[in-house]
């Protein structure tokens, strides 16, 4: 089939479907975004009522239990990463494990001043090699970093440093992310050279990057691909494999994200995927 | 302030047209319409912003085709637990010509569903399709030629290998 009879058939589609599709009054959407933002002010309070009759709680219990689930208000208020945290793959075969609070990102866009380093208070790296979920690539150089800092603002100005770097220094960067209340915020950043890909395929790279931010926290996967015109594997499926355990432990969480896939790592009991969430572009100026 | 007629000639310039894509995307159609609606009250809620986007249409797209996923999740587990208890999903469809394309749209695995229509049906470059998904531009491009390949093997109109006629 040719590529002008698959746009002939998909526009057939999209015609008939255009056609008999009648849409809700505007006013009702209208209607219903104005709920939607009404539902989450109030959410908002609750949640600021809960965190009140549970702070004390919360503050004993971190410590206790740091894999329950979180609850409202418990994130944002750890500096230090708890040691019982166990991030996906430590332990594996091939990853090592870094405690350095002052580790270098993985990602620094224009190779100057690390932008991940002002007012960090602790730190995690995991790095080994690539996994090949969706595509077949070749071996990736992949980096976990776990960021924690003194406060929301450090955290939120990391990550936009970050994107300040990637936008000025040649990396393509997604539509930023956020999540309906914007205290998470999400961010893929690419760098790569395909030019070559097509003639000498050995010197085809890919750096590709996810910035993962949630009140104080910080969380960056990074993958560095060579001889391949394959995404590396941070897709959405694994970056929730990633997180879960993070999130178990109060620290990064993408709260309100969509992931089409269950988010249960490889060998793991998928008995308990993690309920769908929603996470929306942020804006993005003309 | 938010302005409703602005909001309200983006949303009927372009409901129906996105609604078509998503359905394309999902191979369901009141999943679709439902997450598109949900997508463009979720675009009202945060107008102020979302006018402003360098396309809110392809905001809206993306809002409704992750509300959508979800969704769909949910009812392929729905679909497995009437397949294991026997009963048959009655599911109505338009003519038999979009039954059989979107039936050989649901076989592609997501990542080339998605590339295709973005592609194929909204029109959109390669490159655009690329920063949409969050896919490198050459995973687009193979995305695109598996996708072809399979719904053409999909809906039988592979080009025949030519038959030789000498013996």
């Amino acid at each position: 089939m040719f590529d002008d009879e698959v746009t002939d058939r998909l526009r057939r589609l999209g015609n008939e479907i255009e056609e008999t599709t009648v849409l809700a009054p505007a006013a009702t959407v209208r209607t219903r975004g104005d709920r939607r933002r009404a539902g989450a002010g109030a959410a908002v309070g609750v949640g600021v009522t809960i965190l009140a009759i549970t702070a004390g709680v919360a503050v004993v219990g971190m410590d206790a239990d740091p894999f329950q689930a979180p609850g409202p208000g418990s994130r944002g208020d750890r500096t230090t990463i708890p040691a019982t945290l166990v991030m996906l793959h430590e332990g594996e075969s091939g990853w090592q494990r870094s405690d350095d609070p002052a580790v270098s990102s993985s990602v620094n866009p224009c190779q100057d001043a690390d932008a991940t380093l002002p007012g960090r208070t602790d730190a995690r790296t995991l790095t080994g090699r690539g996994l090949a979920v969706e595509e077949e690539h070749s071996p990736s150089l992949v980096t976990h970093q776990l960021f924690l800092y003194a406060d929301d603002a450090a955290a939120r100005a990391a990550f936009d440093g970050l994107a300040t770097e990637a936008a000025a220094c040649g990396w393509g960067n997604s539509v930023p992310m956020m999540n309906r209340d914007e205290t998470s915020t999400m961010l893929r950043l690419r760098k790569q050279d395909s030019g070559t890909y097509q003639q000498v395929k050995d010197r085809y790279w890919l750096h590709d990057a996810v910035v993962v931010r949630d009140g104080n926290a910080l969380f960056l996967a990074s993958s560095e691909t060579k001889g391949s015109g394959m995404t590396s594997n941070l897709a959405d499926q694994e970056l929730g494999w990633i997180l879960d355990p993070i999130c178990r432990a109060r620290l990064v969480c993408r709260s309100g994200w969509a992931s089409p896939l269950p988010s249960v790592p490889a060998g793991h009991s998928p008995g308990d995927p993690t309920p769908p969430r929603v996470l929306e572009p942020g804006p993005t100026s003309k | 302030m938010r302005d409703s007629s602005e909001f309200d000639a983006f949303y009927a310039a372009t409901g129906r047209r996105l609604v078509a894509q998503v359905y394309a995307m999902t191979g369901d159609r009141a999943e679709a319409e439902d997450a598109v609606a949900e997508a463009y009250a979720r675009a009202w809620q945060r107008w102020g912003t979302v006018a402003h986007c360098h396309d809110p249409a392809a905001w809206v797209r993306t809002v409704a085709f992750r509300i959508a996923v979800s969704s769909w999740r949910r009812a392929v587990n729905r679909r497995s637990a009437h397949a294991r208890l026997g009963r048959p999903v009655p599911a109505p469809e338009p003519g038999p010509d979009t039954v059989a394309l979107v039936r050989a749209l649901r076989q592609l695995p997501a990542a080339q569903r998605r590339a295709v229509v973005l592609f194929h049906l909204a029109g959109l470059s390669v490159g655009e399709v690329a920063q949409e998904t969050g896919a490198s531009l050459s995973a687009v491009k193979v995305r695109l030629s598996r996708g072809r390949r399979a719904l053409a093997a999909l809906l039988g109109n592979d080009q025949e290998a030519p038959c030789s006629t000498t013996r």
